[in-house]
């Protein structure tokens, strides 16, 4: 009996870890301290986390790191990047871990699920006397909610038909102008859906899919006052005009599997000669593809062109211990200068008015005046505190109602019952 | 422990003439340099998976999310997953999966075992090949079988040019789980075929040749001389396959996402989404609480009837 007394020390020694581990972690209330540090002569280190799609994009993002550096020496910003899909999952971990970098790149879709952990920032704009005049007001809206401004925004802008000029002109039809109809669109993308291409590449993910079927129903999927709405017969109906694209008419290619990338890429590949895409994409795409790009609003439905807008910014997290410092450099990054380099670059179209020349000046022709009818028609789109959920099920889901083995009102219904709350 | 304190005096006793101290303090100084060797595991083993595990059975009874007051809900997320129809549709799938899986995975590498031991040549070199799918990083492989699947893709291409309408193998609801097996089948057959080659080759040679000179044909030999040497083996890795089975996660977040709908979506991946896409850890604890038992239910059931099939008297 003797010998049990080490093991019963080691297990009592394992239990006293477990509980101060867990401890510790109970204790995370979201205030703890993390993302950057200050060292005895008052320089301060930063946080920065982003997503990336590359080294380019990573470059210039470190090239806005440096620039904060650059105009006060005493602010580091240190620069860490992971791909967009998995940006938000390892950043809500974070938060919940306390660990949080100080300046937290959020997307306006997805700024309801991380808002919590998330500083409002209004009286920082106010005592910084950030210039918010020059910016879109769509684009500060979006990084916004219920009154408290949560992210100063790099990039916004309303969703937009893109078009391939020279399959039009080889299928001998009218490339869309202004004010197009629903029903030019279908007649147009019936036309180009010939020798095995298609006129149009449907996907049901979140951007791609809800400005066309707010141009049709006048709905978003989630309601004014915030609430999930896919029940909403309108929406439905516009919906499953829209999977009829795929399922029945034709006009657009059969979906498999949850590549969230198909559409864009069947309309690179130049299978699809119609595509929805926001502007952060455009040049990327223009330099992608081997035809000439155009662009015009969504085709309007009853009530006129809509289209939904958003875009993505930088907040700081409640962890971060330095948000004057944090918020210095947020102002650096999206000053005038560094986001006329980032438009320059084609990484994204500025959220502020002054610098979105240079992005124009890379552009296609006819990109600025569609951008421009766009945005004026352009609402931002409102999303849940659980819309990465929502998305990843519209995905999963829609894809047999887009290819017509099953219906929009079942796949919509099916979604709203297991996420609303 | 019983066992080992009544021998220890029983050995001890020719001693009695020697001191007892000395024998006490080797004892005692072996425990020391065991404990130090110990260390470093048991501490590895306890932060890295004893803390986690009992950390994930307290999450399971709260309601834990990422953000936001936690509060303990009890035996609540339990319930609420097992009386949920989209928790039970994505154990239903885990089953399905496995019960495709598991004798399909079984059947092709044992068959491929025993025709790549019957060949005079390139032995080592097949075994290599079929195991390369196992090395290869899973997101790669499914790269290559989105190819293959997809519309205009590989087998839809070959099925234009003979004229056959194929499926859409992906994006049909009845046919995304078959494509799911069929792909993962490729993917990790490989490993058991290594397990199996290694046991039968280790059959020794004379068991064949006595057989096949009273006469016993190949099936006969195959039945009552290499089906009992390599149970063991199979054995292993019947109840390793199955246990990985149900964990299978890579392959339907890769390939299909969990869809069409929801025919696809497997246990893990359930757990997966509930902890880090909807933040909801307490029930994504749970839902690993769940699958833990199951899996721990059917290892043990065989475990149990292992006695049935598996010899081990040789």
């Amino acid at each position: 009996m003797k010998r049990s007394t080490p093991r019963s020390l080691a297990v009592l020694a394992v239990a006293g870890l477990s509980i101060s581990a867990l401890a510790a972690c109970g204790s995370n209330d979201g205030s703890g301290n993390s993302g950057g540090s200050t060292d005895a002569d008052g320089n301060v280190t930063i946080d920065w986390s982003m997503w990336s799609g590359g080294t380019a994009e990573k470059d210039a993002w470190q090239a806005a790191a440096d620039a904060v550096h650059a105009a006060d020496p005493k602010i580091t910003v240190k620069l860490e990047t992971t791909s967009f899909d998995d940006y938000f999952t390892k950043m809500g971990t974070r938060i919940a871990g306390g660990s949080a970098p100080c300046i937290v790149s959020v997307q306006s879709l997805r700024l309801g699920a991380l808002k919590d952990g998330l500083l409002p920032l209004d009286d920082l704009i106010q005592s910084k006397s950030l210039d918010t005049e020059d910016f879109v007001p769509a684009s500060l809206e979006g990084l916004a909610s219920d009154g408290a401004q949560y992210g100063i925004p790099y990039d916004n802008g309303p969703m937009l038909m893109l078009y391939n000029v020279d399959r039009f002109k080889e299928a001998g039809v009218d490339a869309p102008k202004a004010g197009w109809t629903w029903n030019d669109f279908t007649a147009a993308a019936k036309a180009l859906s010939t020798d095995g291409k298609f006129g149009f590449a449907a996907y049901p993910a979140d951007l791609q899919m809800f400005p066309m079927l707010l141009s049709l129903s006048g709905q978003q999927p989630v309601s004014e006052d915030g609430k999930l709405q896919l029940d909403n017969a309108e929406l439905q109906a516009a919906g499953q005009t829209y999977a009829d694209l795929v399922g029945k008419d034709k006009v657009a290619p059969e979906l498999s599997g949850n590549d969230s990338t198909y559409a864009y890429n069947q309309f690179i590949a130049g299978n699809a000669a119609m595509v929805v895409d926001g502007p952060w994409d455009l040049l990327s795409i223009q330099s992608q593809s081997d035809f000439q790009l155009g662009a015009v609003e969504i085709p309007a439905g009853p009530s006129g062109s809509k289209t939904l807008s958003a875009g993505s910014g930088f907040g700081i997290s409640k962890s971060c211990k330095n948000p004057d410092e944090a918020f210095a450099a947020i102002q650096t990054i999206t000053s005038t200068e560094q986001l006329s380099k980032l438009a320059a670059d084609g990484r994204a179209f500025p959220s502020r008015v002054s610098a979105q020349e240079p992005w124009y000046d890379n552009a296609f022709d006819g990109a600025k005046e569609a951008l421009e009818a766009a945005g004026a028609t352009a609402e931002p789109m409102r999303t849940t505190s659980n819309w990465t959920k929502v998305g990843s099920d519209l995905i999963q889901y829609g894809v047999p109602a887009m290819n017509g083995t099953s219906t929009v009102k079942d796949t919509f219904g099916q979604i709203q019952s297991q996420d609303a709350n | 422990m019983s066992t080992q304190s009544t021998t220890a005096p029983a050995r001890e006793r020719p001693a009695q003439g020697g001191p007892p101290r000395s024998k006490k303090s080797w004892r005692d100084s072996d425990a020391t340099a065991a404990t130090v060797f110990a260390a470093p595991s048991t501490i590895g083993l306890t932060v890295f998976t004893v803390v986690p595990i009992v950390m994930s059975l307290v999450m399971s009874f709260y309601n834990w999310p990422a953000f936001g007051e936690r509060s303990l809900t009890g035996t609540g997320n339990f319930s609420a997953l097992l009386g949920s129809p989209e928790f039970r549709r994505v154990v239903l799938n885990t089953v399905v999966f496995t019960v495709l899986y598991l004798p399909l995975n079984l059947l092709v590498s044992l068959g491929l075992s025993v025709w790549i031991a019957t060949m005079r040549r390139g032995r080592q070199a097949l075994r290599v090949i079929f195991f390369v799918p196992v090395v290869t990083p899973i997101v790669a492989n499914v790269l290559v079988w989105k190819m293959i699947y997809q519309p205009n893709g590989l087998i839809d291409g070959i099925g234009q040019q003979v004229g056959i309408d194929m499926p859409n193998f992906l994006g049909d609801p009845n046919w995304a789980m078959i494509a799911l097996v069929t792909m993962s089948v490729w993917q990790g057959f490989g490993y058991n075929l290594l397990v199996f080659s290694a046991a039968i080759d280790s059959i020794p040679a004379s068991l064949n040749e006595a057989a096949s000179l009273d006469g016993v044909g190949p099936w006969q030999r195959f039945r009552h001389i290499t089906l009992p040497m390599i149970s063991p083996s199979m054995f292993f890795a019947t109840t390793m396959t199955l246990i990985t089975t149900f964990q299978v996660f890579a392959q339907p977040y890769l390939l299909t996402g969990g869809g069409p709908g929801a025919t696809t979506e497997t246990l893990v991946l359930f757990i997966y989404r509930e902890g880090f896409a909807n933040f909801a850890l307490g029930m994504a604890a749970a839902g690993a609480w769940v699958l833990f038992a199951i899996i721990l239910v059917i290892t043990a059931l065989q475990f149990l009837f292992q006695k049935k099939w598996v010899t081990y008297d040789v």
